[in-house]
């Protein structure tokens, strides 16, 4: 009987260790999005604030729980901030994969490499943008933000 | 029950040894270009993903994809390209990418993930990048298009891609693609010996050479940066391309 309660107390506490460490990428910072932001220098991209009474399904902490359960390689950063807005991504024909879609954007530094050859003089944009569905918690896109910078 | 909660640690997903870290990022590749002269219409295959090895920290990559390509750029030019890619801190995602000028991030898209985490090793996936007609801009693009699991009967337009004509003269490419950390090759190139990527096979690597024609099997050329000496392709036909990391 005493075994069986050790056992039990091994598993309740190692779970408990397992759960806080899960959860231990911590909670980004909320940035609060006042305007709308362009994403890509094409200008199919853009994430604008959502309206004041956007009721979401799920909290950021939430959201970025189940895209790590489906993800778990995703880390993310200790500089990530957090804002809630409407992702629209239009494809460039008239359509759109995103249509004002309600997501919590994750945006932080990460210098993802172009992937194909460049000219030296030209760095990878640095500023990344991961938006995650605030109803579901499925990852919509990332990309990093080409808007705005000028040629190398 | 330390030793348990070390174990679970252990375990945990995001919990991986830390990762190397990549001050001064530097590229290597191998590809297969379809190149018959002229503009390419269209260029597609079905491509095999693997999930393996590591890249550097925090911004080492690992990529494969198809892509139609300008061959005249000093640096490869305009580029629309679809496949996937390891990248640090993101995991195995799907992207696409394209660039209409040389290389200039102020004309490039940016790397676009998508589904990080969704695909399984041994994932296959019919991917096509092919010329379109843009009715709202009144211009042909180089657009992509995911084309899913069952053929290229219906395929999803992700993006309308670049502007076509900034291209100039245009090749297909099948590329495997690594950014590593400076000096030593120390990120891997997706797939091992056991489980190589591959593109083409049964259904081979075709392109369109001319608007309205049909899709056609033709010589590849094999190019082998041979930087890295550990990334292998032990077959590069003219209907199939293997890579793989010998170090896996």
């Amino acid at each position: 009987m005493k075994r069986g309660m050790v056992v039990a107390l091994v598993i309740v506490v190692g779970a408990t260790f397992a759960l806080l460490a899960r959860s231990g990428s911590h909670s980004p910072a909320e940035a609060g999005l006042t305007k709308v932001i362009p994403i890509d220098a094409a200008g199919r991209e853009t994430f604008a604030p959502a309206p004041p009474d956007a009721k979401p399904v799920m909290s950021a902490d939430e959201a970025i729980a189940t895209f790590e359960r489906t993800d778990p390689d995703f880390i993310l950063p200790k500089d990530a901030t957090v804002s809630l807005g409407l992702y629209t991504a239009a494809v460039g024909d008239g359509t759109f994969r995103f249509d004002h879609a309600l997501a919590y954007g994750l945006n932080y530094e990460l210098c993802l490499p172009l992937q194909h050859e460049v000219p030296d003089s030209v760095e990878a944009p640095c500023d990344f943008w991961l938006f995650i569905d605030a109803n579901t918690g499925e990852m919509l896109e990332g990309e990093e933000a080409t808007a705005g910078i000028s040629a190398g | 029950v330390l030793v348990v909660g070390a174990a679970s640690l252990i375990f945990l997903p995001g919990f991986s040894a830390q990762a190397t870290a990549c001050p001064n990022l530097a590229i290597d590749f191998q590809d297969e270009v379809w190149a018959p002269g002229a503009n390419v219409n269209a260029f597609r295959a079905p491509l095999v993903f693997r999930k393996n090895g590591s890249v550097c920290s925090p911004e080492g990559t690992s990529s494969i994809w198809i892509a139609i390509q300008a061959s005249a750029g000093t640096q490869n030019g305009g580029i629309s390209q679809r496949g996937w890619i390891h990248a640090s801190g993101l995991g195995y995602c799907r992207f696409w990418e394209w660039n209409d000028n040389l290389g200039n991030p102020d004309s490039d898209s940016g790397v676009q993930v998508q589904h990080c985490g969704d695909d399984a090793d041994g994932a296959v996936r019919d991917l096509k990048v092919a010329k379109a007609y843009i009715q709202a801009e009144h211009i042909y693009t180089y657009a992509i298009y995911d084309c899913g699991t069952s053929g290229w009967s219906t395929c999803t337009l992700e993006d309308a891609g670049p502007d076509s004509s900034n291209f100039g003269n245009s090749w297909g490419a099948a590329a495997a693609e690594v950014h590593y950390g400076g000096v030593l090759c120390t990120d891997d190139m997706l797939g091992s010996q056991n489980q190589q990527v591959k593109w083409g096979g049964a259904d081979p690597i075709q392109g369109i050479k001319e608007l309205g024609g049909v899709w056609d099997v033709r010589p590849l050329t094999y190019q082998d940066r041979s930087i890295c000496g550990q990334f292998v392709s032990p077959t590069h036909t003219d209907s199939q391309f293997n890579v793989y990391d010998s170090n896996t």
